[in-house]
């Protein structure tokens, strides 16, 4: 992978992850998800995560698992609001990059 | 290094920040490092890298959004900076362009009382000036309608008065032709004001106006 991933992309991508699970999702595994699609290091996730807290795009609630806490991430109304933002936007600007390069740049 | 290590230095790391922040995302590491699991453990703390690293990113994205790159690429560092700067500049710019504007505004609102007459003068200078001309080409077509009508009048007498007194005939009859000549002057004057110069003043206007309000444009992002 050549292409930058910019942070607003990277938020996202994360909420597309995190908007999978119904019931929410934990760290570890977003990162591993994430991971699947761009390169990224493994303490690249916290800050992002952190933010988009902070922006009330997610919550987080603690779970008891195998004896021990857990965080999960759960996405909001207003997170999910923003991802169909990220996905209609990313609609566009990936239609237009890829007809630049096919050849077929139209002026409208 | 193991886990309680790298927790440990992670801990002093992030000293200076809030110990809500810090708690929460010493217990995340923690979270993490537990579910990748024993035998991961190693390879993770090595895959993560140092606390010190960690724990600036973490600092820097309290303040700052980042952008985050593929670390295998050569110009990774560079790409990252430039637009992060970039990133930088449009907001500062738009900030500025923001407060700007308000505080247009509010002089505006405070000035009103000095700018609402002075716009109340020069539009009611403008319309009186515009009234003005108006009447003025208005008095000119009737004056020459009015010649014309008294040439015709006059020439009519002249002709009469030939019969009477010769040189009475000829004065009214060359005033008379005079007049008629005045008539036809103002009469072609006021229909070229009208016919030429008020269809093209309307079109510059019209243009005028287009240039001040472009036709709006799809915002791009």
């Amino acid at each position: 992978m050549i292409f930058n991933t910019g942070s607003t992309l990277l938020d996202a991508i994360v909420l597309a992850v995190v908007a999978k699970d119904a019931e929410g999702t934990y760290g570890y595994k977003i990162t591993q998800d994430v991971r699947q699609v761009i390169e990224l290091s493994e303490s690249t996730l916290y800050p992002v995560l952190r933010r988009l807290q902070k922006d009330e795009c997610l919550v987080t609630y603690d779970k008891e698992c195998a004896g021990r806490n857990r965080r999960y991430y759960q996405i909001t109304d207003r997170g999910n609001a923003q991802l169909q933002l990220y996905k209609s936007e990313w609609i566009s600007y990936s239609t237009k990059i890829t007809s630049v390069f096919e050849g077929g740049i139209t002026h409208e | 290094m193991n886990k309680t290590e790298f927790l440990n230095q992670l801990a002093l790391q992030l000293s200076d920040i809030s110990p809500e922040e810090r708690e929460e995302a010493l217990s995340y590491y923690q979270e993490y490092i537990e579910d990748a699991g024993l035998e991961n453990e190693e390879a993770l703390l090595q895959e993560l890298g140092s606390p010190q690293k960690v724990a600036s990113d973490i600092k820097k994205d309290i303040n700052q959004r980042t952008t985050y790159s593929d670390e295998a690429s050569p110009n990774a560092v560079a790409t990252r900076t430039e637009a992060y700067n970039q990133n930088e500049k449009r907001n500062s710019k738009k900030e500025s362009n923001k407060s700007n504007l308000a505080l247009i505004l509010v002089l505006a609102v405070a000035l009103c009382p000095f700018w609402i007459p002075l716009v109340v003068a020069v539009v009611s200078v403008i319309f009186s000036a515009i009234i003005t001309i108006l009447a003025v080409i208005f008095a000119v077509g009737i004056i020459g309608i009015a010649f014309l009508l008294v040439g015709i009048v006059l020439f009519a007498l002249g002709i009469y008065n030939l019969f009477l007194s010769p040189f009475v005939g000829a004065l009214l009859i060359g005033i008379s032709l005079i007049i008629f000549a005045l008539g036809i002057l103002f009469t072609l004057f006021t229909g070229w004001i009208c016919g030429k110069v008020f269809p093209w003043i309307i079109k510059q206007l019209s243009a005028l106006w287009h240039r001040i309000t472009p036709p709006r444009r799809e915002a791009h992002s």
